[in-house]
């Protein structure tokens, strides 16, 4: 008799990380950050931007 | 799952969002002024500890976080720098249902000149944005932002929920 293995239905899969670096793409939020890479804040950032000292 | 699986499968995603950060920041280099090859995303390891002695003026002590990395398998640490020097500290971690990336903790160099100031946060959240992509998460919520750089995560997208968190939309259409 053949033993039927059975997958668990809970069990989550996580989407693969693409692989090649060359098929990139950039969303709208990332865009939005290199513009401000470029140019720099409009304000002056201070040097702790989160969590608790 | 193994925890030791989790964890390596976790590496991956991490060394993946910081090499596509790198890629992003090269790419600008063909439309900006500003020098970004010699920006490196790199984790927060023994060499970015190192150059964290530095650093005066520093109000954590990065350290400790060398514990939370082993403590939390699924987080994410950067350490951004500008050739040799070190410029940026961040470390996140996602909530258990991996919906919510949240930034615990980020700094930048506590210098009034280093090469890349008032960009610490807009670079650290590159890296984030393709590692809350990578692992499917919805939103990237700042945990304790600091009053004074409010204005600037709003100027890079975030805005506050009903509850009163800073958060921002991850955005799975890309163009």
């Amino acid at each position: 008799m053949r033993k039927v293995i059975k997958k668990s239905l809970t069990k989550k899969a996580l989407p693969k990380p693409a692989g090649a670096l060359g098929s990139l793409a950039l969303s709208a939020n990332q865009r939005r950050f290199l513009h401000v890479v470029e140019n720099g804040t409009d304000l002056d950032e201070p040097s702790v931007l989160a969590g608790r000292p | 799952m193994p925890r030791e699986r989790t964890y390596l499968r976790y590496q991956l995603y991490r060394s993946e969002a910081r090499k596509k950060a790198a890629f992003a920041t090269l790419q600008m280099q063909s439309t900006s002024s500003a020098d970004m090859s010699k920006v490196r995303f790199e984790p927060i390891d023994a060499q970015a500890l190192a150059a964290f002695e530095a650093w005066h003026d520093s109000v954590f002590s990065w350290d400790e976080v060398v514990r939370w990395k082993a403590r939390e398998p699924l987080s994410f640490d950067i350490a951004i720098w500008f050739e040799q020097e070190l410029c940026g500290l961040c470390f996140a971690n996602p909530n258990n249902s991996r919906q919510r990336v949240r930034i615990v903790r980020l700094e930048g160099r506590p210098a009034k000149a280093h090469p890349l100031r008032n960009r610490i946060a807009a670079l650290a959240l590159i890296a984030i944005d393709e590692f809350a992509r990578i692992i499917g998460s919805r939103l990237i919520e700042v945990q304790e932002p600091m009053p004074g750089a409010i204005p600037i995560y709003q100027q890079l997208g975030f805005a506050f929920d009903l509850q009163g968190r800073l958060v921002l939309a991850v955005e799975n259409q890309v163009s």
